[in-house]
């Protein structure tokens, strides 16, 4: 009987146990604030000829600045308008373009079944003194009440045009907000409006200015005052590169922070969570090839300066800039000013390219281009 | 006597050479449909292959040789934002064997536990800290678990024992060498050399148990901490060229990841068993976890790359020269000790001849040990209560083959963590406010021969 045990008890003490198994399900329908990371879109999730990442281009034309509007209220539509600046006739103006999977976009280079690209029409170009003669920028839509408001940028300021149908709009005779004197910070005319309405009802904007990102509030879309506290928004401080560690890199953001894209959500919770995406910049302007890259930063409750993440949402080293953002219950999509190299790597030219967030998920196939903008 | 002195000295030394202990779905699940079905609470009243888990000690007091075997199936349903989290269901054998002697005239036995999952003996998952994951449930119970375990009893009113438990670390290198050839990457000739390195790791653990009177008895078991390392480390160097040209320049990387997996922190178990009546009995056991200790399976990497850009040359836009990455930044997780009462009821509802049916119920109510979780870190957890029930028959020397009993358990365990919600401090968190809860169902059946 001990030998029989003793027998036992050295085989069992010899064993050992030990292996790598399968790897199983992966963690599925995790939380996210819906704004990135992104990743770009790749093959499979645009159309074959479409260059990817990049939705809306046009070499001629140079659409840049992108915003987006969707055009249902199904939390599951794709379906979405773009206003987008484009250079036509020697001068900026802002064009509008759709797509039915927020993807696939009318006048793409890539749309060219019919032999080349149709043309989005222009809706809104320089007519009025204030505007000067250099052209439109920064588009910010919104619908409110069945009307689409058009904010946009100008030489005197920020304008506001409205439309009822998305493509034929009427301005407002003057600026809705124009450079302020004693907004000692706002070294530049203000510029890169977005809009939105918070849920009590209060109109919020936040534009660029100097280096920095600024905030107005208006009761009703037209008057607007600049909030005490101004900016809300700076760039990180300055890091000296000989204090950081290996593989550490300076603030992507440090040198200016502009082009904030307005998108106020409620948590799960009941808080008001206001989330903006950002273009930042490694310099100040100026600076000769300066990166920049898509920052997120936000606030709880609807006044109040900004947190923001210390890497980028979004970054491809194209000079990527001016972020517009449109979410589903699919996801969220980060649209992006950025250089296109397919023709020429020495002069790029900008375009409008897309990026996707869960970045673990995959689109499903692209729909067909839109026949009409 | 030499081969039993030699028998205990080897469990002896294996257990002083141990240095960490357990981390098995044992703790979440239960082990055996009987023991399971009593919420856990069996440190002071168990005797059959699940003393391995729960109480060493237990095992001298085994009537005779033991064969058991069983199956159980836990499956999740927790979600976070109303969406299914989709962990992966623990399931697989159960069983294991009771070997009992004597020594020195004294009351010995041997035990050895096995839980076998059917999916696959072990996972290793490290995650991102900031990527939500239900940390006690996700990947730490995909595991195999296998005891043994030796008890003696110097007193008939005493028992002590103790044992070891197996498992394996990692530790592997991987070396890569070679031309990469940009133009023609069918060119391309790399050399790899693998080398890894499971090691065999054991923890122990110890118990005793005490009977205070002919119907109360007390336990304590001690199970130590365990911990799962894993380190690979990758080293890659080679040329890179485009065609006949040779190379232009060269990559070198050096990657060193270490990861802790797996990790249970040791466990005191107090116990006491109440025999009320001939045909009922309770029990209470609390154990204190050493949470404090946890370390999550977060991979530590440290890179070293080095890729030169041949001088005169530009990169195009969008191209820029990689750069080593800083070290990960492991944020320390907010977690705490607990104390898990357990508390389990069996009552011997028909006794006849031949056969005896049970009925048995339990509860035990896990208090998470993981703080809130506000700031960039997602290790999700919740409080659980878990409520327990179970039938049991045995047949008494059911034939001349078999001239101990038959038994058959089954049990099953719903597990409640009630939905509550993370808010975050940073507005800017990208993964936001969320809340999360489910519920757990736990199933299984055992069949027990004695002899």
């Amino acid at each position: 009987m001990t030998l029989r045990l003793l027998r036992l008890c050295g085989l069992l003490l010899s064993l050992s146990c030990g292996t790598l198994g399968t790897a199983g399900g992966e963690p599925a329908g995790l939380p996210s604030s819906g704004v990135g990371p992104f990743r770009p879109l790749q093959e499979g999730e645009l159309t074959p000829e479409a260059l990817v990442p990049y939705v809306f281009s046009n070499q001629t034309a140079d659409y840049r600045e992108p915003c987006v509007v969707g055009t249902s209220s199904d939390p599951t539509s794709t379906a979405i308008w773009m206003y987008a600046v484009g250079h036509v006739g020697g001068v900026d103006v802002i064009v509008r373009t759709r797509a039915d999977d927020a993807r696939s976009f009318y006048g793409d280079v890539a749309d060219n079944s019919g032999g080349a690209p149709p043309t989005p029409p222009v809706v809104l170009q320089t007519s009025q003194t204030w505007e000067g003669a250099l052209g439109l920028s920064g588009p910010s839509a919104l619908m409110v009440s069945g009307q689409l408001w058009l904010y946009y940028a100008a030489a005197g300021g920020i304008g506001l045009a409205q439309s009822s149908d998305g493509l034929t709009f009427t301005k407002q005779s003057a600026p809705v907000l124009t450079p302020d004197a004693s907004a000692t910070w706002e070294t530049t005319t203000p510029h890169a409006p977005s809009v939105a309405v918070f849920p009590d009802g209060s109109w919020h904007m936040m534009y660029g200015a100097g280096v920095s990102i600024g905030e107005a509030t208006s009761p009703d879309g037209i008057t607007w005052t600049r909030v005490e506290g101004n900016p809300i928004f700076v760039p990180s401080p300055t890091v000296d590169p000989a204090t950081l560690g290996p593989g550490e890199v300076p603030p992507f953001d440090e040198g200016q922070v502009d082009d904030p894209m307005l998108a106020p959500q409620t948590t799960i919770d009941g808080r008001l969570q206001v989330r903006v995406l950002y273009t930042g910049y490694g310099a100040p302007p100026g600076t000769m090839g300066r990166s920049s890259a898509i920052g997120f930063a936000a606030r709880f409750g609807d006044g109040g300066p900004l947190s923001s993440q210390p890497d980028p949402v979004y970054t491809a080293s194209l000079h990527e800039n001016a972020p517009g953002f449109f979410e589903w219950s699919g996801g969220s999509l980060v649209y992006v000013s950025e250089d296109n190299t397919s023709i020429s790597t020495s002069m790029p030219f900008p375009s409008i390219a897309a990026g996707y967030a869960p970045a673990t998920n995959t689109l499903p196939g692209p729909a067909p281009f839109p026949t009409s903008p | 006597m030499r081969p039993l002195r030699l028998c205990g000295s080897l469990i002896f030394l294996s257990l002083c050479m141990s240095g960490e202990s357990r981390a098995n779905p044992l703790d979440a699940f239960g082990f055996g449909s009987r023991e399971t079905a009593m919420g856990g609470a069996v440190a002071a009243d168990v005797s059959d292959f699940s003393a391995s888990y729960y109480n060493p000690a237990g095992l001298a007091k085994a009537r005779g040789f033991e064969l058991s075997i069983g199956y159980f199936r836990a499956d999740h349903f927790l979600s976070m934002n109303g969406l299914n989290s989709g962990v992966d269901p623990v399931k697989g054998i159960v069983g294991g064997a009771v070997v009992p002697g004597k020594v020195y005239g004294l009351p010995f036995a041997i035990g050895v536990g096995l839980h076998l999952p059917d999916d696959r003996l072990t996972r290793v998952r490290a995650l991102a800290q900031d990527q939500p994951r239900w940390e006690l449930y996700d990947n730490r119970n995909q595991r195999l678990w296998f005891g043994v375990n030796a008890a003696i009893s110097p007193f008939p009113w005493l028992q002590i024992g103790g044992g070891v438990t197996f498992m394996a670390a990692t530790l592997a290198t991987l070396d890569i060498s070679g031309h990469i050839d940009l133009i023609e990457p069918t060119d391309s000739s790399l050399r790899h050399q693998v080398l890894a390195d499971l090691k065999s790791v054991t923890y122990p653990d110890f118990g005793a148990r005490v009977e205070v009177t002919k119907s109360f008895a007390l336990a304590l078991v001690y199970r130590g901490q365990f911990g799962l390392d894993l380190n690979v480390a990758a080293n890659v160097k080679a040329g890179i060229g485009a065609g006949a040209a040779g190379d232009i320049t060269t990559l070198a990387l050096a990657l060193q990841t270490d990861t802790i997996d797996s990790f249970l922190p040791q466990q005191v178990v107090l116990g006491g068993s109440w025999k009320i009546t001939d045909d009922l009995r309770t029990n209470l056991d609390v154990t204190w976890v050493n949470w404090g200790a946890y370390v999550p399976p977060v991979t530590k990497i440290e890179t070293q790359l080095s890729v030169p850009i041949p001088p005169g040359t530009t990169l195009p836009g969008g191209v820029m020269a990689p750069t080593t990455p800083a070290p990960t930044v492991v944020t320390p997780i907010s977690i705490h000790d607990t104390f898990v009462p357990h508390l389990g009821v069996e009552w011997r509802a028909l006794a006849r001849p031949s056969w005896e049916g049970f009925v048995r119920g339990g509860y035990e109510y896990d208090r998470s040990p993981i703080g809130a979780q506000t700031g960039t870190t997602n290790y999700v957890d919740r409080d659980r209560h878990a409520v327990s029930a179970g039938l049991g028959v045995r047949l008494l020397a059911p034939g001349k083959i078999l001239p101990g009993d038959v038994r058959f358990d089954v049990h099953g365990q719903l597990s409640v963590l009630p939905s509550a919600t993370t808010t975050k401090n940073d507005p800017s968190d990208l993964v936001g406010d969320y809340t999360a809860g489910g519920h757990i169902w736990n199933v299984g059946l055992m069949a027990t021969v004695g002899f």
